[in-house]
């Protein structure tokens, strides 16, 4: 029976339930609560999403428990705040205690519950739109108008007691623009806009947001008009100096291009190489030696072996000093194996290797050439008390292959101290060799040295820069590189001979170094052979030189003979010219410092072959000056 | 008052650029350390009584106790989303929510009315004493979430800095305690006695046995280290969870406290 009864009644109640349905009402459907809102940490409101309502007459209620609480509360207002909202106080609320919140609705047919929402007062705060926005124009004197924005918080917010702080944001656009311009204000209640364009409509809002919460809406637009005087004269100004400094600017650009060669000789003036008059630099790069040491007026270069003889004759280069001579060298010349280490570095001197009392002797000629030839202490004397300032350093530089050419530097410096380039400082690398003698340089036409003003007499001139005298002038000019190829029949009294080819093939320089200049001022270069130590005439008055002369012998009157010519047909050039050179090596021990080695080229009557050989005119000149 | 224009840089700074956590840590750092030298400085320099030579006013450091407190509870903000979103459908919604945080035996006022009432001095310690009891868990917190699932190094790095900007906020609070507005305040201070708080000797240069003691409740014990350490991975990330919130609330609550105060003592000049 039960089972009879029980289908039935399930059918009836189906039906009665259809019956229902088919009337349209069915239980509601489920509320949603959607936002929850504070406007100022005081109070707070919770708005809920009906769902349908079943075609009857829903109620809906809100209930809620606070954590910490076993109480169901009902919301105490649903109207305040409009339909399907409930209105929480300040007596309801409180702030950092969680809200367990739920609505429920409830039909004849039955009831719904939302899902429970929860809530923490101090994390829903959404203030309303700041009030009472002011759009004014200001123009204070002398400087640009501004637009000024000013507004108020909204009513609620407490402020003033800390209990919430509200930041500002700004926004702003022309009435015929689509895009806003934003600005930030932070905490204050003004802003200033600066750039407008003028004569049109701008539209401005303003929103707010507490510290830890929602931004709240914007404002309602409030325009203002700008006027059209309201000027923009910093811009036409920028544009006007931006055009002109344009202009300018294209102008130098073209002067510059248009000069630029002289401009640049101008401000960066070409470094003065090695010239020797009458000498033709393309030799060099075509680079036949033979044409090239020819235009010297080196005849027989390389040197034959008959002139070894000669060479052998009058300079006798020590091998072993001279293999000395790279570390001797390196050693900066105090190292030197050079007899008297009397000659110190007078640190404000400018000592090169062979500096400055002793002509070179000490330092530079001792390690390379002759030694034992220098007298060295005394030449030292001599020398300090001329003060001559010549330094004839000749630096040998090994050509190409086995050629040695010296280099004759010369380089007037203080009056006390050879210039030569100071060994402390830079240049270690140019050995010096001590010409033993400038004596028999007049063998023959092929004899012929090179001086070549060794490089270290930049570096005196460096070296005199950095060496602090009083009063003296320091003239660095001359570095007179005076080339000698190294002709071995030459009669030249210069060191390097192939002897020293095993120092050449360590660097392939060789050079010639001055062993003293006594007191008239003579160059005395100091050969290998013991047999002179003859005295150079004194250098001339300072001139700068920047030309090679090649030294073919020395005379006996201590002259330097140079040999501009190729063809060596002037020894007796040479002689003048060595004399030249000499007397320009020796300064005016009296007055100035400034000694050097001038060639000056167009003295020089064997200025022939436009190789830039030293003109032995000017050194007679010079020497007779 | 550079610094307070400084500070409120910062802060605009910081609220403005919200997604910029490297800056605003770095910035905060940068404030932090400032702060912490200056603090030192201040001590050094100040008697609780005497308040001699050049001191950095009361309402500079009010202000960078704010700008401290409130880059702590951004970065408290932040570890809560982090577990939030991470951990939501895994929680026990009851175990995390409804349970009361360690530090609910502070009475803290509920509403504006509430904490308008309460005295600036009283203020301070009601702060210290919230900040205070967050030292151990914080710590435990930080070594735990190593354990968290799918926990990123930024959640680490944050719960770091949450705990040295939190010791650092104390060291700023300590130093205002010793003004003399506040001098009552680090009467009061010796009765929170707990941890390492109290241990430093340099802090209560004038504590006497406490006259009266505040009912500010007792000191909070937090009773959660197990089940934060529990082998089960539910309860432990529950625990988690649950520190997360209540930290979130008490550093806000901590720089609303800080702001009412300072208002407080900037209007009562005098004060």
């Amino acid at each position: 029976m039960k089972e009879n009864v029980t289908p039935t009644m399930v059918f009836i109640l189906l039906l009665f339930l259809n019956i229902r349905l088919l009337n349209g009402e069915s239980p509601p459907g489920k509320p949603v609560i959607f936002k929850c809102r504070s406007p100022e940490k005081e109070t707070f409101t919770c708005w809920w999403k009906p769902g349908t309502n079943g075609g009857l007459p829903t109620n809906y209620t809100l209930t809620y428990y606070k954590e910490g609480e076993n109480i169901i509360y009902e919301c105490p207002d649903y109207n305040t705040s409009g339909p399907n909202s409930c209105y929480f106080n300040k007596k309801y609320t409180s702030i950092w205690t969680l809200y367990v919140i739920r609505v429920n609705a409830t039909n004849n047919m039955g009831s719904n519950a939302s899902d429970p929402r929860l809530v923490d007062v101090a994390y829903i705060v959404e203030p309303n739109p700041p009030q009472n926005i002011t759009l004014e124009i200001k123009r204070p004197e002398n400087r640009k108008p501004y637009l000024w924005i000013k507004w108020f918080p909204p009513a609620l917010v407490d402020i003033t007691s800390g209990w919430l702080i509200l930041q500002y944001e700004v926004r702003l656009r022309p009435e015929n623009a689509a895009e806003w311009e934003v600005h930030f204000s932070g905490q204050q209640k003004y802003f200033k806009i600066l750039s407008l364009y003028p004569g049109q409509k701008y539209f401005v809002q303003v929103r707010c947001k507490p510290d830890h919460g929602f931004w709240s809406k914007w404002s309602p637009e409030t325009s203002i008009d700008i006027p059209s005087d309201f000027k923009m004269s910093d811009t036409t100004v920028w544009i006007f100096v931006a055009i002109l400094f344009a202009v300018l600017c294209l102008i130098m650009v073209w002067a510059v291009a248009l000069k630029s060669y002289s401009m640049m000789t101008c401000i960066f003036p070409p470094v003065p190489g090695p010239k020797i008059k009458g000498f033709d630099t393309h030799l060099l790069e075509r680079g036949k030696t033979e044409e090239l040491l020819g235009a010297f007026g080196c005849q027989d270069f390389p040197p034959t072996s008959d002139s070894e003889d000669l060479l052998v004759e009058f300079l006798e280069v020590d091998d072993s000093e001279d293999q000395q001579l790279m570390p001797a060298f390196s050693k900066e010349y105090p190292g030197q194996a050079v007899k008297s280490q009397h000659l110190d570095l007078d640190n404000d001197s400018g000592h090169g290797s062979c500096d400055s009392p002793s002509f070179l002797s000490e330092k530079c000629g001792g390690p390379w050439a002759n030694p034992p030839t220098f007298h060295t202490p005394e030449v030292i004397k001599k020398l300090e008390s001329l003060e001559a300032n010549i330094t004839c350093t000749w630096d040998s530089q090994a050509k190409s292959t086995k050629d040695k050419i010296l280099y004759f530097h010369a380089n007037g410096f203080r009056s006390s101290t050879w210039p030569l380039p100071q060994p402390t400082q830079h240049n270690p690398r140019s050995p010096y060799h001590s010409i033993a003698e400038v004596s028999k340089l007049a063998k023959g036409p092929k004899a012929a040295l090179d001086t070549v003003i060794h490089k270290a007499s930049k570096d005196a001139l460096q070296s005199s820069k950095t060496t602090e005298t009083g009063g003296e002038e320091r003239a660095m000019e001359q570095m007179e590189v005076v080339r000698f190829p190294p002709k071995t029949e030459q009669d030249t009294a210069w060191v390097l001979p192939q002897e020293n080819a095993p120092f050449i093939s360590a660097k392939p320089l060789d050079y010639v170094e001055i062993h003293k200049v006594n007191r008239d001022g003579a160059l005395s270069l100091t050969p290998k052979q013991k047999d002179s130590t003859e005295q150079v005439e004194k250098p001339r008055a300072p001139e700068i030189i920047k030309e090679y002369a090649k030294v073919a012998r020395v005379t006996e009157n201590n002259i330097l003979v140079l040999m501009p010519d190729p063809r060596g047909q002037n020894i007796a050039l040479f002689e003048e010219s060595a004399k030249e050179a000499l007397l320009s090596l020796q300064q005016n021990q009296a007055e100035k410092n400034m000694a050097y080695f001038t060639v000056t080229p167009n003295n020089f009557r064997l200025q022939q072959d436009g190789l830039g050989y030293l003109d032995p005119a000017s050194f007679m000149s010079s020497f007779r000056g | 008052m550079w610094t307070a224009a400084a500070l409120q840089h910062f802060s605009k700074t910081w609220l403005k650029v919200s997604g910029e956590r490297h800056l605003h840590r770095s910035l905060v750092m940068l404030l932090a350390m400032w702060s912490l030298l200056l603090w030192q400085d201040v001590a050094a320099q100040s008697n609780s009584t005497n308040e001699t030579g050049y001191q950095i006013s009361l309402l500079d450091l009010l202000d960078r106790a704010i700008t401290l407190s409130h880059y702590i509870h951004t970065l408290s903000s932040d570890l809560y989303q982090e577990v939030e979103t991470l951990h939501s459908q895994d929680i026990d919604f009851f175990a995390v929510y409804t349970t009361q945080c360690h530090t609910a035996s502070i009475s803290t006022p509920a509403n504006k009315e509430q904490a308008l009432k309460i005295q600036p001095k009283d203020f301070i310690i009601l702060v210290i004493r919230l900040l205070h009891s967050w030292e151990e868990p914080l710590s435990h917190l930080m070594i735990e979430s190593v354990r968290l699932p799918r926990v990123t190094l930024s959640f680490i790095e944050k719960a770091h800095s949450v705990q040295e900007y939190i010791q650092l906020l104390l060291e700023g609070l300590k130093q205002i305690t010793r003004r003399r507005k506040f001098s009552r305040s680090s009467l009061e201070l010796s009765q929170i006695c707990s941890y390492q708080f109290c241990t430093s000797p340099d802090i209560f240069t004038d504590t006497k046995v406490a006259p009266q003691i505040r009912n500010y409740g007792n000191s909070p014990v937090w009773t959660q280290l197990p089940s934060l350490q529990s082998s089960d991975g539910k309860e432990s990330l529950n625990t988690f969870h649950h520190l997360c919130r209540c930290l979130r609330r008490d550093t806000h609550k901590a720089e609303t406290f800080l702001r009412v105060l300072k208002s407080q003592v900037a209007r009562h000049s005098n004060y």
